[in-house]
């Protein structure tokens, strides 16, 4: 039986992530993470080098966990195999080609690397190639397309097998603003029914679509839940207010600026992380997972 | 089977891959043409004027002449080509027919029976083993010839395998399946042959670098990441990566060796694939092979040494993560056999040459010149001649180095 008669038609997915760690020579990568995964779209935020591309792959099944284990509706993925890579789609941050493949020849191969017969490999090349706006280069080699076609090739790709479990890291580097509109749409029209987990550190790119986020920190989930729950650990934190233009750096030195508008005159809007109001005057904000990800990972707003 | 033909073509695509194939297929009909830019034949016109003529028309005189189709080698011929030779180094008092002036070569056929004279001359061996020079060798033992054959080789056996008479009683048994009289016409030589080598190796040299990136560049570009993670991409596309790379490596090599053949045997004449390798190498010579013969075993032997270079190149490609290290510690050991041929001593660079993945491709150590030598292998009292020991090896190592390369790949995890 392949993975798509397995999964077919019963109780919902879920992608269990048990007590998986990664520990490298000098570093521990990923430090004992449990998350279960459900059909939806999953933000894994987390800064540079918090353990989220380390994670991403030990859930691809490309890096062997030192701890823990990866299990697929409670079967461990290295014994699904086959089945499992069956109903998988990954796009890594780093994303490799073959330079002498033109945009439609890399697509077939992956197609039939994926076990799609021609007739279906056709058609999903024509709609994706449709969908990501790249049916002028599909003749044009990889290697010659610009940084965002390459990431819009490579989300293909991980389309191409109509997969079940759907696994981005880092997809929107490299788009420019319409085509993160344009892959958001694309990923929230995907995701019925399958479990799409997008890494990424760009928070708007998540803030919108994500059913639920995990926040990873020096290997850790270091919280997790639905965008308004997550907020909610902001809530009371985050303040706006005016403050005099020729006073903004002392500002910016001492309080944890997220935001700053200068207005018209001597004056400038500031909005700032603080667990009270630090400046007269001061406002509460509503508060947005972009504040959530600026107050755990301080050293992101600097 | 479709994975298999956009495998094949992806590799087919790549500039490095095809580039090599070109230059392979270039250099195979360049070295079948150049042993026959080495031929040259002078010869004196009436009015006394020399004529002097070089490779292909040189060739096509000297084929054209009465004397150069003996055919079988009896020893009436023998005597009498000996005995017009001994006459021709007395009148200039020489010793050797190479320090003979050209004129002495005119009208007679020392030319064309130069190697007849050499294994006349080689069977004729003194107690010692040294050959006594053409002056020295008697009528009586031209007449003799193919009796001087059969004992020396037991002259040869107890000199060289004194300590192992097994080896010597191999080699006897061996020596029986040989067919008398030899059969020579002039034309192809060792020359071809030694180019049939020299192109090998360089064959060879270009496989291992089309197959040395198979798995270590995907590795290298992150190709692999993606690739891993869809439903064909462990065990089916490692057997069809491995399977292309043998496919089209082996397909290069086939064509390589057809089109060499076919330009070298076609310049030099079909005729002479019938001469027995006892003519051209040592009437001692084990195998009871032709040149046409020879040639087709060293061809088809040499494909065996590339198998089990190219299945360990892939086993390297398969464990390193890089296209650099891959291709340079692939180069460094196909090369290997051939330094180490030169750089050990006998015994330790006949063991190195039957270990290594190659080690019957490459200059010294060729399996063209294993199969007309005499060297044996000795395990306590059993004695194996070393060039089937060779590709026995070679065929062993073959699957072996293929299964772990396939392990290697499929078991990849960081």
């Amino acid at each position: 039986m392949n993975g798509r008669d397995h999964w077919k038609g019963e109780k919902e997915m879920e992608l269990q992530i048990a007590q998986v760690s990664k520990e490298f020579r000098d570093k521990k990568a990923v430090n004992g993470v449990s998350l279960s995964l459900t059909p939806g779209i999953w933000g894994l935020l987390g800064a540079n080098g918090s353990g989220k591309t380390t994670l991403m792959r030990i859930i691809a099944g490309i890096m062997e966990p030192t701890g823990g284990d990866v299990l697929c509706d409670g079967i461990p993925i290295r014994t699904l195999g086959e089945r499992y890579r069956d109903i998988f789609g990954y796009l890594p941050q780093e994303f490799g080609f073959y330079p002498e493949f033109s945009v439609k020849d890399y697509l077939e191969y992956m197609a039939a690397l994926k076990g799609l017969d021609r007739t279906k490999t056709k058609e999903r090349i024509d709609a994706l190639l449709e969908q990501l706006t790249l049916q002028d280069v599909r003749k044009k080699k990889i290697s010659r397309l610009s940084g965002g076609m390459k990431r819009r090739v490579g989300i293909a790709q991980a389309l191409l097998n109509d997969p079940r479990i759907l696994i981005l890291d880092e997809p929107t580097s490299g788009l420019d603003p319409g085509e993160r509109v344009r892959f958001r749409n694309l990923i929230s029209e995907f995701s019925m029914g399958r479990i799409v987990l997008i890494s990424t550190h760009i928070v708007p790119d998540v803030e919108y679509i994500a059913a639920r986020n995990a926040v990873m920190k020096d290997g850790r989930i270091v919280a997790q839940g639905t965008t308004q729950e997550l907020v909610k650990l902001v809530e009371g934190k985050v303040w706006s207010c005016s403050v005099p233009a020729q006073k903004l750096a002392e500002y910016e030195h001492s309080l944890r600026v997220v935001n700053l508008k200068c207005g018209e005159g001597d004056r400038a809007e500031i909005r700032y992380l603080a667990g009270e109001a630090a400046v007269a005057g001061s406002v509460p904000a509503e508060p947005r997972l972009e504040d959530l990800y600026l107050w755990l990972f301080p050293e992101a707003g600097r | 089977m479709r994975l298999f033909y956009l495998e094949i073509r992806r590799v087919l695509t790549t500039r490095l891959t095809w580039g090599l194939l070109a230059v392979s297929l270039l250099l195979s009909v360049g070295m079948g043409y150049l042993p026959v830019t080495f031929v040259s034949y002078s010869y004196q016109a009436e009015d006394g004027s020399w004529t002097e003529l070089k490779g292909l028309r040189a060739v096509r005189h000297m084929q054209s002449l009465p004397q150069a189709s003996p055919g079988e080698v009896t020893p009436q011929l023998l005597r009498e080509v000996l005995g017009n030779c001994q006459d021709v180094l007395r009148t200039y008092g020489k010793e050797n027919i190479w320090a003979l002036p050209r004129e002495a070569f005119c009208g007679k056929d020392i030319i064309l029976y130069s190697s007849l004279l050499s294994r006349v001359n080689e069977a004729a061996m003194r107690p010692d083993g040294t050959a006594p020079g053409l002056l020295h060798v008697t009528g009586e033992q031209a007449e003799q010839f193919y009796d001087l054959c059969r004992t020396r080789l037991e002259k040869l056996m107890a000199l060289e395998q004194a300590a192992h008479p097994a080896a010597g009683e191999l080699a006897q048994r061996m020596y029986e399946e040989v067919g008398f009289p030899f059969f020579y016409e002039y034309g192809l030589g060792s020359d071809s042959m030694d180019y049939q080598t020299l192109l090998i190796f360089l064959i060879a040299f270009f496989c291992v670098s089309i197959a040395a990136p198979v798995f270590s560049a995907d590795y290298q570009t992150g190709a692999d990441d993606i690739q891993r993670c869809a439903k064909y991409g462990r065990i089916r596309l490692g057997i069809y990566k491995i399977l292309s790379a043998l496919l089209i490596c082996g397909t290069a090599f086939l064509l390589c060796m057809g089109v060499f053949l076919l330009v070298t045997d076609s310049l030099f004449g079909w005729k002479g694939l019938k001469n027995s390798m006892q003519v051209v190498y040592s009437v001692s010579s084990l195998l009871p092979l032709n040149l046409g013969g020879l040639q087709l075993a060293v061809a088809a032997g040499s494909f065996l040494f590339l198998l089990s270079l190219l299945s360990f190149t892939l086993f390297l490609s398969a464990r390193l993560k890089n296209t650099v290290s891959s291709l340079a510690i692939s180069l460094v050991f196909c090369m290997l056999p051939v330094i180490l041929s030169v750089a050990l001593p006998e015994r330790a660079a006949d063991l190195a040459g039957c270990i290594l993945p190659g080690g019957g491709i490459g200059i010294q150590n060729s399996l063209l010149y294993e199969l007309t030598d005499f060297h044996f292998l000795h395990f306590g009292d059993v004695s194996f001649w070393k060039p089937w020991v060779m590709l026995a090896a070679s065929a062993a190592e073959a699957p072996v180095f293929l299964g772990l390369a396939l392990h290697g790949y499929c078991r990849r995890r960081m």
